[in-house]
């Protein structure tokens, strides 16, 4: 029971938008006021030397050859990851035996530390790509169990209509299953896509490539230059929270549309 | 195709209790019973969807098509798609579904079809695919009189070249079968 009544109300009592501006203001006010409690710019600036700052930035071309490349290396591993993740869940769907085998590698490497993996992988692959690999590595046992779970609740019916229809594996895989799967696929996506952006810049922090946001966030450490974290790090929020909303719209769109035009 | 001694339960409750029948190559057979007799249970194990506890379905040919109860239409497909994922031409399908009433709604959305037009669409489905044997389970279930007659003249047309077995309660379909199993 909810103590509060009725949750969706509640959230109605604000118009669309005015509470993500409430949470920017009170955000702005508590970070002012910690700024202006510690008193010391190098360990917390204040919000309008950060602005000035990401104003500075964003006219060099380095800034966004570091935002370009980072981007580039998340959605690369987040693709791949992505993708293997719901190749290796199929076969495992389909045959329990599979599953035996391969299932506890999937749950080890969602034990394992981000930080080893990179530490590792820093060992055996180029900086450029590193943290690419990482966030494909991340981002594969989450969507492995996405995809596994959602084929696993496919309706029996679906099953059905195939098997009388004598449908084709591919016919099956493309026509129904995938498109069967999709609403919860892009749900595990939405998840995928944040542990991406995370692991993909620890990558970077730690492998230092010649452009990526992690990069930037390191030489600003060792600079004392704390208002470039902040601008770092407030870059990579904007980025992330509207690749996830783009993410969100395409999941509010299924089950989607295919016509035969 | 020849049913001999058909048995199945479900958690103890006896649902076909020794069915026997010889069907013919081609032709209307209604399967009729009242609710719970186990209509839809026959035609399952027709299809091969379900194993009888007993006996066993003799000369079942290799492909039977089937119209599901619920339709089982994909809403992520429009409906013409949804009758040429059993791979027929578009020719075909579309041939079907005009015959059926759905000429104007080829590239409709599955949820904007009424309870009535989807069944049609299944139907078309069914018979699109290429059998020699088509099981539909209630095919006139929510049409109104229209509707099924002109549904039952398509079934009727495709009884000269295949076997149609219709679970039904219906007494206009009774009417138009060739043999009728009361179970």
């Amino acid at each position: 029971m909810n103590l509060f009544g009725d949750g969706k109300r509640k959230a109605a009592a604000f118009p669309r938008g005015v509470g993500t501006v409430l949470f920017i203001v009170l955000a702005l006010a508590i970070w002012e006021t910690v700024a202006l409690a510690v008193a010391a710019p190098y360990i917390v600036p204040k919000p309008q030397d950060v602005a000035v700052r990401a104003v500075e930035l964003m006219v060099t071309t380095g800034f966004w050859q570091a935002v370009g490349w980072s981007l580039l290396r998340v959605l690369v591993g987040f693709a791949c990851g992505m993708v293997l993740g719901v190749a290796c869940a199929l076969p495992m769907a389909a045959w329990p035996h599979v599953r035996a085998v391969f299932a506890p590698f999937v749950k080890v490497m969602r034990t394992v530390p981000v930080v080893c993996f990179i530490l590792l992988m820093l060992l055996w692959v180029n900086a450029t790509w590193l943290s690419a690999i990482i966030s494909a590595l991340m981002v594969l046992p989450v969507a492995w169990t996405g995809a596994i779970e959602a084929l696993d609740s496919i309706d029996r019916g679906i099953v059905e209509v195939a098997r009388v229809f004598k449908l084709g594996a591919m016919r099956r895989l493309f026509k129904l299953y995938l498109p069967a799967i999709a609403p919860q696929l892009l749900s595990t996506a939405v998840v995928g896509l944040g542990l991406a952006w995370k692991s993909g810049i620890t990558a970077e922090v730690l492998a230092l490539p010649m452009f990526g946001m992690g990069s930037g966030i390191y030489h600003a450490k060792i600079a004392l230059e704390a208002a470039d974290i902040f601008v770092w790090a407030l870059v990579i929020i904007v980025i992330s929270l509207a690749m996830e909303t783009a993410l969100r719209a395409c999941a509010s769109h299924f089950p989607g549309w295919e016509t035969s035009r | 195709m020849k049913l001999a001694g058909l048995k199945k339960s479900f958690d103890g409750t006896c649902v076909l209790d020794g069915i026997n029948a010889d069907l013919p190559e081609h032709g209307l057979v209604g399967v009729a019973g009242v609710s719970g007799a186990g209509k839809s249970t026959l035609l399952r194990i027709l299809a091969g969807l379900e194993q009888p506890d007993a006996g066993r379905v003799e000369g079942c040919p290799e492909r039977v098509s089937v119209q599901f109860e619920d339709d089982r239409l994909f809403p992520w497909m429009d409906v013409l798609a949804n009758v040429t994922l059993v791979g027929c031409d578009d020719a075909v399908a579309v041939e079907l579904l005009e015959s059926l009433g759905l000429a104007g709604k080829l590239h409709a959305r599955v949820e904007e079809l009424s309870g009535g037009q989807r069944r049609r669409a299944a139907l078309a489905r069914a018979f699109a695919f290429p059998a020699q044997v088509a099981l539909l389970d209630e095919p006139t279930a929510r049409l109104d009189e229209e509707s099924a007659s002109l549904v039952l003249d398509v079934v009727q047309r495709r009884c000269y070249d295949m076997l149609v077995v219709a679970a039904t309660h219906d007494k206009q379909v009774i009417d138009r079968c060739s043999i009728v199993l009361q179970i």
